[in-house]
């Protein structure tokens, strides 16, 4: 990686692309994120813009010429991007990264400017779990829900997912503020909070003991109208998989699966294709419904529940997808912002 | 003997959320909460089409264009 951000890809193992780009990359975002927050910039911060332009315009076209170049060398693993403001911004160079969790998602939240490390405290204070504080131009790496640093190099390279496509929240160069809030996802699963790195099985477990889940089946009662109606959808809906499922399997603890054909996604990226999955349980009369997405690679990458014992469920998809995760994004960034940063 | 649930009933169901503020997002979870409602009765040929549609909650690689959608309802 050289200083005028140029990009530097390498394959790693699991065949996750794992990228590391010079630049602040939140800069195309900053009249949206100023718009967006309400903010006026101070006059230093213009005179600083100002006096950067030429060199940010730089960054931002690397940038997007990188974009183009992942999407075409790695049009299957481009989800696992991405990268993180370095050094070659001057802001950057005061600036930190901080990995946290809240609310179940895995964020990285950088903030730069005087009191960077004040609101960062402040984050790291209140999140579910804090997985650490990095400086810009370290280097991190994860092994499991281990993050460890080498000093040497260049950049922080975290397989951070980046929002600079659409929305992304966040200022750069305002004194303290929040500047990024990125998503961790490799194979669409988080490198580093271990609750969310799961099996499939696990993954559907999850989400059937999830609070939103477990509230929509609290609310139905053994002798109430809506019992008796999802008990009949139940009974159709395991008619409906019987009658077309492409391939059945008999699981270890007598549970039946029933999958209906593989649904190939229309759009490239990280996901192939999709199946809707029936499991029903002869023992207990447990019927549970739900659709499961796959990586390049064949492997379950998320999973969305649609129905437990005739009722429709209403949650979201595990891991989330982009959309949720930028939809919590935005409140996360409603609280920090509320938070008087 | 139920009344199976046509294409051409479900064309009635969705025209009216495919107008020019189409959101695939939105517009597959009104099929997905069309299809528990329906679930047992839909004809096979229509299913296949539901379940795609329904796929599009799940990330922009199913999503599908309005006039996509049009398309795949025969309109």
């Amino acid at each position: 990686m050289d200083a005028a951000g140029k990009a530097e890809t390498k394959e790693l193992q699991q065949g996750v692309a794992k990228v590391t780009v010079l630049g602040n990359l939140e800069l195309s975002a900053e009249s949206f994120a100023d718009a967006a927050f309400g903010w006026t910039p101070s006059d230093d911060v213009n005179a600083w813009r100002q006096s950067n332009r030429a060199e940010r315009n730089k960054l931002i076209g690397s940038y997007h010429a990188w974009q183009a170049q992942m999407r075409a060398n790695f049009p299957k693993t481009y989800q696992v991007s991405n990268a993180i403001a370095q050094g070659a911004a001057p802001a950057a160079q005061i600036s930190k990264l901080a990995l946290v969790t809240i609310a179940g998602v895995s964020l990285a939240i950088e903030s730069g400017g005087a009191f960077t490390g004040v609101a960062l405290d402040m984050i790291l204070a209140s999140a579910d779990e804090s997985i650490g504080m990095f400086a810009i131009g370290e280097s991190a790496s994860i092994s499991g829900a281990t993050v460890t640093r080498a000093a040497a190099a260049a950049a922080v390279d975290l397989s951070i997912r980046d929002l600079a496509d659409s929305a992304k929240p966040g200022v750069s160069s305002t004194t303290g503020s929040v500047s990024k809030v990125g998503f961790f996802a490799r194979s669409g699963r988080s490198e580093l909070a271990p609750s969310m790195n799961l099996t499939p099985e696990e993954e559907l477990a999850e989400a059937i003991s999830s609070p939103e889940v477990t509230r929509q089946l609290d609310s139905i009662s053994v002798n109430s109208p809506n019992a008796r109606e999802a008990l009949n959808l139940k009974l159709r809906a395991l008619s409906d998989a019987q009658s077309s499922a492409e391939k059945v399997i008999e699981l270890s603890n007598g549970k039946i699966r029933f999958y209906d054909k593989f649904r190939p996604a229309r759009n490239p990226g990280p996901t192939s294709g999709a199946r809707f999955v029936t499991e029903f349980s002869p023992e207990t009369g447990e019927l549970v419904q739900w659709n499961e997405n796959y990586d390049n690679l064949g492997s379950v990458n998320r999973v969305r529940l649609k129905n437990i014992n005739g009722m429709q469920i209403n949650s979201p998809h595990f891991p989330p997808t982009a959309k949720e995760l930028l939809s919590a994004a935005q409140q996360v960034n409603s609280y920090t912002l509320g938070g008087g940063l | 003997m139920s009344i199976k649930y046509t294409k051409k009933m479900f064309i009635e169901d969705v025209l009216p959320i495919l107008g020019e503020d189409y959101d695939p997002v939105f517009f597959a979870k009104c099929v997905n909460n069309i299809f528990f409602k329906q679930q047992g009765y839909i004809a096979l040929e229509l299913r296949d089409l539901m379940l795609d549609l329904m796929l599009m909650e799940d990330g922009p690689e199913f999503e599908m264009t309005r006039n996509e959608v049009l398309s795949a309802l025969g309109c």
